[in-house]
């Protein structure tokens, strides 16, 4: 949930990357922070295991002026993509705002991507909310990779529901696809918040 | 979760609470996160631009300490201290919905810095009780176009 202070004029979005273990959230976060111009970001902090694993999470603020007359603000975090951190996973989701769900393409990996997005699916409802009602993109990555499946085979795995979410093809090792990914959940949350605001 | 909403008057509140814990205690500065880990209220001298980062850090170290409690059968728990050589840290539970973070020096004493901590804590939490929803910004242009500086 957005947190608007108005005496700063900043309100700040809460933007999580979630996925299978290895799919390539860090990556995203890691692209991002490479290609902003310094003014746009803070430092990006890792909280990793010794083998560059996400053990809790990785996190990089971002700063534009998406709404007239306040500093807008994005928190980015990742989750650890490994079965065994569901409890921290539920941390980071807390209070989130939207979320980017990274599917690895390759098609050895749809199971994972599936489990993944179940287990989103019930931490989300643990804190009384839906994928349906998120703001939500996914990002169909490793397009690059000759097992690739096709993306309707995707779309028919990953985006059946009653609510058809955005989707984008992207390479985040190469950068495809990233910030595109980026601007589109941006334009998603602010939507949202909008929508709420004009409808409370 | 509570969506907080801070007014100008909200924000005096609150910083003139934080500034008093922060005279009193000798504590350098003391910042006030949600559990979701956005900041809410930055006082003191010192880590401007590290307030977004510390309040990711503290959101999760207090979630992650809380669970730890909550593991070894501690229910009613609320304060975390560290102590390094140079600094020392404090996080203490506001309510149910944020977190009061402080970064103290050598010549603070921990004792007296959770003492005006828990002082702190009440006034606090009865300020956020008032805080509520409000409703005010309005834009139609929500697009935000984040340019990259190299390809």
């Amino acid at each position: 949930m957005a947190m608007v202070n108005y005496a700063k004029k900043e309100i700040q979005f809460k933007i999580v990357y979630y996925g299978p273990g290895m799919c390539g959230k860090t990556t995203n976060l890691q692209i991002v922070h490479d290609r902003l111009p310094e003014e746009a970001k803070g430092k990006m902090s890792s909280l990793a295991t010794s083998q560059d694993r996400t053990l809790f999470f990785d996190f990089m603020p971002l700063k534009t002026d998406a709404i007239e007359g306040f500093t807008t603000k994005f928190m980015m975090y990742t989750v650890p993509g490994q079965v065994k951190y569901n409890s921290t996973r539920k941390l980071v989701l807390r209070s989130c705002d939207g979320i980017v769900f990274v599917a690895d393409s390759s098609l050895a990996k749809m199971p994972e991507n599936l489990e993944s997005l179940q287990n989103l699916e019930e931490n989300l409802r643990d804190q009384n909310d839906t994928i349906a009602k998120m703001p939500l993109i996914l990002q169909y990555n490793k397009r690059d990779l000759p097992d690739a499946s096709p993306v309707e085979y995707l779309d028919f795995l990953l985006n059946k529901g009653p609510i058809r979410h955005p989707t984008i093809e992207a390479a985040a090792f190469k950068g495809d696809g990233v910030i595109e990914s980026l601007n589109a959940i941006a334009k998603l949350v602010l939507q949202d918040f909008l929508d709420k605001r004009n409808n409370s | 979760m509570m969506a907080y909403e801070l007014t100008q008057p909200d924000c005096d509140l609150l910083t003139a609470e934080l500034q008093t814990l922060l005279d009193l205690s000798d504590a350098a500065v003391a910042i006030l996160c949600d559990r979701g880990g956005s900041v809410l209220i930055k006082e003191g001298v010192g880590f401007d631009d590290e307030q977004e980062l510390l309040a990711a850090l503290v959101a999760g170290s207090y979630a992650a300490t809380r669970e730890l409690a909550g593991v070894v059968g501690e229910r009613d728990f609320d304060s975390i201290v560290h102590q390094g050589k140079g600094n020392g840290l404090l996080m203490h539970a506001i309510g149910s919905d944020v977190v009061l973070f402080i970064v103290f020096g050598q010549d603070a004493s921990p004792g007296l810095v959770k003492m005006y901590a828990d002082r702190a804590s009440r006034n606090l939490e009865s300020i956020f009780d008032e805080i509520s929803h409000r409703v005010a910004v309005v834009s139609r242009d929500v697009t935000a176009t984040f340019q990259t500086h190299k390809h």
